[in-house]
């Protein structure tokens, strides 16, 4: 084991439980066992799409001094599948990347998090995995090594939504205890506000993702994958001045894409790339800006979380700070914790359900390409 | 296009409202800002719907969308009031980014549930409500236009009468395509905001919506149903993909 170069993965303080409002987390745990100082930790496997992650997060209750429990990240490393240009992330080729990395990280994970022990799974609590939604086969390699380690350690196992580990890692990380949520990345474009122990979704795309259609553009320019397409196509949107004219699609709070992919390809015959990528990113981020403001008059609530890989986009996190701003709310401050899948937002859903005594038996530990953000019951929140 | 520009013109003269600081601001929606205007000459109170500038969006696209969304929402009302069937304000004037139309009392359908719900001394006459509704938009449809934007903020209740407003993502189509997804738009739209609705309320609005729609033509609203259904899978199926 000492044979890993262990680097830092975990740079973040802890993050106080009571700024997120949940429920007080209730002291009799009988579903798993604490550790004798009174720490929760739990290992958390995420591989639902291009990326393999593995985190460990810890909870430590209120000392004597204290009023309030922290979390902490103690590891979070990951690997990602980067296909060639002009091709995308397919299934097999995603599963076997996340199957040779896997065993890895873990390794890395506990060394980072438990520099010297000899039996680092002796201090874990539970396994949490992403049970969907997300590619197949991908999602199945990291549920195999889930449930090994559960069975090896004898430990329980805690199947998470991995669109509430985005939200849940991004109310910890920000502090914001009720906000209207962008959901945005390769495969979900959603806007989600919570009421009633659900995150509901408002609005979401009705057909293509916006990350997926970044995606196919890039690959129409022939733009490179590396670190990301939507990345790339920011830097030449940089470039662009002219605005070409796209299909502006909205329908309440729902919006389409696939016209202005349709749209953009045939213009690719003739006008720049730099003002492509410039007209399509004003197009795109317009849509997602509006139907938020929509979700956010609709509730009444003045502050936005976004999450997903496409929030990492900076001309979207301006024209969201923009609207925002005009409606005297607040956009939370994007976040690696949050925004690019990882390990460590798995455990931070995982470890509240844990906490509230939801584990997921062995025979129910199947993982779902299809599991909507509304599927979860988020019984830590007040009903 | 023309004719909208001269009838505008025509007007121009008799219409002076009184000035700005006497109007109240009744709402801040997301687009708009909803004013009602005292009376004056003959008219009664009106409200006046401005579509203001929107910083984050590129200029060219806010001009559009404010401009095309005034004009096409004073365009499908008026289309709605030929039809006496189909209740909507009246539209009195348009300019650019603004509408001034007939001011309507009542609350809005969401407001009138939420009350229902805090109260519990309201009896919500659910029967009632989706055969008004799905009546509503099935007409709506049979005229050739879909709404774009049917919530419950969308909808005035004048007694037990149901009102349409706020046209502003609405066109004139019949595509078997638009019509599911403005059914798609308000079936979610009740699930994300009205989880105490009964559980077979959306069943109910449609299986209305269906009848009355056959009216027209049987076997199209069969297919917009038909529809409903794919728009629905597509909506799951997107989840394939993390
Ligand atoms: N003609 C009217 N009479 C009375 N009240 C109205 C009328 N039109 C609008 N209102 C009130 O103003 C609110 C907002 O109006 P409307 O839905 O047209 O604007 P909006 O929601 O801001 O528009 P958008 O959804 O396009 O952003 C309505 O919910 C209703 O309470
Ligand atoms: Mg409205």
């Amino acid at each position: 084991m000492t044979s890993f170069k262990v680097v830092p993965t975990a740079t973040d303080g802890p993050c106080r439980e009571d700024s997120i409002e949940n429920l007080k987390i209730p002291s009799a745990q009988e579903q798993f066992k604490s550790n004798h100082n009174g720490d929760t930790i739990v290992l958390g496997i995420e591989g639902s799409a291009n990326k393999c992650g593995v985190g460990i997060l810890k909870y430590s209750p209120p000392s004597s001094a204290e009023t309030c429990g922290t979390y902490t990240i103690l590891a979070n490393p990951r690997k990602t599948f980067i296909p060639p240009t002009g091709e995308g992330f397919l299934p097999k080729e995603t599963a076997l990347h996340h199957q040779n990395h896997i065993v890895a990280l873990v390794r890395v994970a506990l060394l980072e998090a438990f520099p010297g022990e000899d039996k680092p799974e002796s201090l874990l609590s539970a396994i949490c995995f992403t049970k969907g939604p997300g590619m197949g086969a991908p999602l199945q390699s990291c549920a195999v090594c889930a449930r090994t380690l559960s069975l090896l350690w004898k430990i329980p196992l805690v199947g998470v939504n991995h669109c509430v580990g985005h939200i849940e890692m991004g109310r910890i990380a920000t502090g914001a205890s009720n906000p209207v949520i962008l959901y945005v990345s390769g495969g979900n474009t959603q806007v989600i506000a919570y009421s009633n122990q659900r995150y509901r979704i408002f609005g979401e795309t009705i057909d293509i993702a916006i990350g997926n259609c970044l995606d196919r553009f890039a690959r129409v320019v022939g733009l490179s994958n590396d670190p990301s397409p939507g990345y790339n196509i920011e830097q030449e949107a940089k470039k662009g001045s002219k605005f070409l004219t796209l299909p502006y699609v909205v329908k309440g709070m729902d919006v389409s894409f696939s016209g202005i992919l349709t749209k953009v390809e045939e213009l690719a015959k003739t006008e720049r790339v730099e003002d492509l990528c410039f007209s399509l990113q004003e197009t795109l981020f317009a849509m997602l800006v509006e139907t938020t403001e929509r979700a956010m008059a609709h509730t009444g609530v003045k502050q936005v979380l976004i999450v997903g890989g496409v929030g990492c986009n900076k001309r979207l996190q301006q024209m969201m700070e923009q609207m925002v701003e005009e409606r005297g709310g607040s956009v939370c401050a994007m976040d690696y914790r949050y925004c690019i899948d990882n390990g460590a937002m798995i455990c931070q859903a995982g470890i509240l359900a844990l906490q509230f005594g939801q584990i997921t038996k062995l025979e129910d530990s199947w993982c779902t390409q299809r599991y909507r953000t509304d599927q979860m019951k988020t019984i830590w929140r007040a009903p | 296009m023309e004719s909208t520009e001269a009838k505008t013109e025509s007007k121009e003269r008799s219409f002076a409202p009184p000035p700005r600081d006497q109007w109240t601001l009744i709402t801040q929606g997301a687009e708009a800002r909803i004013w009602k205007v005292p009376p004056f000459d003959n008219n009664d109170s009106l409200i006046c719907k401005e579509r203001f500038p929107k910083s984050y969006r590129h200029p060219d696209l806010d001009e559009r969308l404010i401009k095309s969304r005034t004009r096409s929402e004073a365009r499908v009302l008026e289309k709605c009031a030929k039809k006496s069937e189909i209740r909507v304000p009246k539209v009195i004037r348009v300019e650019r980014n603004i509408l001034y139309m007939e001011c309507l009392d009542g609350p809005t359908l969401k407001q009138y549930l939420r009350d229902a719900v805090i109260s519990d001394s309201t009896e919500v006459d659910y029967k009632n409500l989706f055969q008004n509704l799905g009546t509503l938009i099935a007409r709506l449809h049979n005229l050739g236009v879909i709404h774009g934007d049917l919530t419950t903020s969308n909808v005035l209740m004048e007694g037990q009468e149901l009102i349409l407003i706020d046209f502003g993502l609405a066109k004139s189509t019949s595509s078997v395509e638009e019509q599911a997804v403005d059914l798609y738009v308000l079936e979610r739209a009740l699930q994300s905001t009205h989880p105490e609705l009964p559980e077979d309320f959306f069943d109910n609005v449609l299986k209305i919506y269906e009848e009355v729609a056959a009216v027209q033509t049987k076997k199209h609203s069969h297919s917009t149903l038909q529809r409903l259904e794919q728009v629905r899978l597509r909506g799951r199926k997107r989840e394939c993909f993390g």
